[in-house]
């Protein structure tokens, strides 16, 4: 079982920020340094501990509850 | 039923450089090498004023039929794929039909497809062979998005490039041709790669053109092409090991079996992880994106003309192309070449301004 702390682990390491910053709310393109490429190799990082997402939610990831909500559904 | 064979194949980009000093200059170095990494793209061709899609199409194909000494009044089939014509009414095969000094019998006709344009080009061709219309056939793939991307949107200007492809096909004679195609479609995510006002749905007017900018500083209006990349990325790598699949299934191949396993080429990182999810091995692989950019409908038959260049097509070779993008569409074709390969042609593959001066 993946938990919230593991994912938040995982987008801070990709996203390259502290994994506090990393709130439910927080709109990822608004993090410090945020890069769109950042965020396609979450999604692979995130696909490779088995958190699967259909193309309509990978389109709109936009905060990092999209992401907590994705491996909670 | 007579099956097509893939006979002789050219493309044609444009001379112009577009290089990541230019971009570093407009974008900032950390985001343009940031991209750059994951895209494998390094440099893009894109046509100046006063060229067009077209132009590299007629390029491409003019220098394939002077090449290969082809009469022009044999061929009786024209497919141009374009999203990028020079009109919207008439059709580019029109225009391209009075230019290469084709004949009235010769059949013309568009086909409004985007990066997967490749597969479906070749499947008409094939349906036309067998039902008697045609049998000399040339597929002219050409796209010139450069002209149609905001150039303050960095998640596309960095990405693509112009180019055109020219294909002749001839009925099969022996084992080659066009052993095999796996289509499909998920219209759910049309709106991802989508040029909102650029047709009857949203008149261009005051408000199209009024930009809009995103929290990271890419800049577009409705007037120009846009792509949810998240999405697209994620379609790429996802949809497409699975319908490859679908498909050697089809086919009655394996990975094995096959000497070059060619897909579209979008960006590097997208084609290694299609790759390593279908367990392609490197020999079997090619990449022609890194001087040249995405070139969208053109980029897979400009790939598998680069790989004949390079060396890498041998004859009798068993390939399978993969192409996907607008739409959301997908196009598999398997294709065998002849005992005499697919023989590059000794002509340039850059067009210039001065080129097209010339009569």
């Amino acid at each position: 079982m993946i938990s919230d702390e593991q994912i938040r682990q995982l987008s801070a390491q990709e996203l390259k920020v502290p994994p506090e910053l990393l709130q439910p709310a927080v709109v990822l393109q608004s993090l410090p340094g945020f890069d769109s490429v950042q965020l396609l190799m979450l999604m692979v990082a995130l696909e490779e501990i088995g958190v699967k997402m259909p193309t309509t939610e990978a389109a709109n990831l936009r905060t990092f509850g999209d992401i907590l909500a994705l491996h909670r559904n | 039923m007579p099956r097509a064979a893939l006979i002789a194949l050219h493309h044609c980009v444009p001379a112009r450089r577009l290089t990541e000093a230019e971009l570093e200059a407009r974008f900032g170095a950390k985001n343009v090498q940031s991209i750059a990494k994951l895209s494998g793209i390094r440099e893009r061709r894109i046509v100046e004023p006063g060229m067009t899609a077209a132009d590299l199409a007629f390029a491409a194909a003019d220098r394939l039929l002077a090449a290969r000494s082809v009469a022009r009044e044999t061929i009786d089939l024209l497919i141009v794929t374009t999203q990028t014509g020079d009109y919207q009414i008439p059709g580019t095969a029109y225009v391209l039909h009075e230019r290469l000094g084709l004949a009235k019998n010769c059949t013309a006709y568009d086909l409004n497809q985007g990066c997967a344009a490749y597969p479906y080009a070749l499947a008409l061709v094939q349906g036309l062979f067998a039902s008697g219309v045609a049998r000399r056939a040339l597929i002219l793939n050409t796209d010139a998005l450069s002209g149609v991307i905001h150039p303050q949107d960095r998640t596309l200007v960095t990405l693509h490039g112009d180019g055109a492809a020219a294909s002749l096909l001839e009925p099969a004679q022996g084992e080659e041709g066009l052993l095999g195609f796996h289509f499909g479609t998920d219209s759910s995510g049309w709106r991802y790669l989508c040029m909102p006002a650029s047709g009857a749905r949203q008149p261009r007017g005051e408000n199209s053109s009024a930009e809009t900018i995103d929290e990271t500083g890419n800049v577009r209006s409705a007037e120009h092409f846009q792509m949810n990349g998240q999405a697209i990325f994620h379609f790429a790598i996802h949809q497409v090991p699975e319908v490859v699949r679908e498909a050697l299934v089809k086919f009655g191949v394996t990975i094995a079996d096959l000497d070059l396993v060619i897909l579209h080429q979008a960006n590097r990182f997208m084609i290694e992880q299609i790759y390593k999810k279908l367990g392609v091995p490197a020999e079997k692989q090619f990449f022609y994106l890194e001087n040249v950019g995405n070139l969208s409908g053109a980029a897979t038959p400009a790939a598998l003309s680069e790989a004949a260049r390079q060396g890498k097509v041998k004859p009798d070779a068993l390939i399978l192309l993969a192409a996907f993008g607008v739409g959301l569409s997908w196009g598999i074709a398997l294709i065998r070449l002849g005992a005499d390969g697919l023989a590059p042609i000794a002509a340039s593959t850059d067009l210039t301004l001065a080129d097209l001066a010339t009569p």
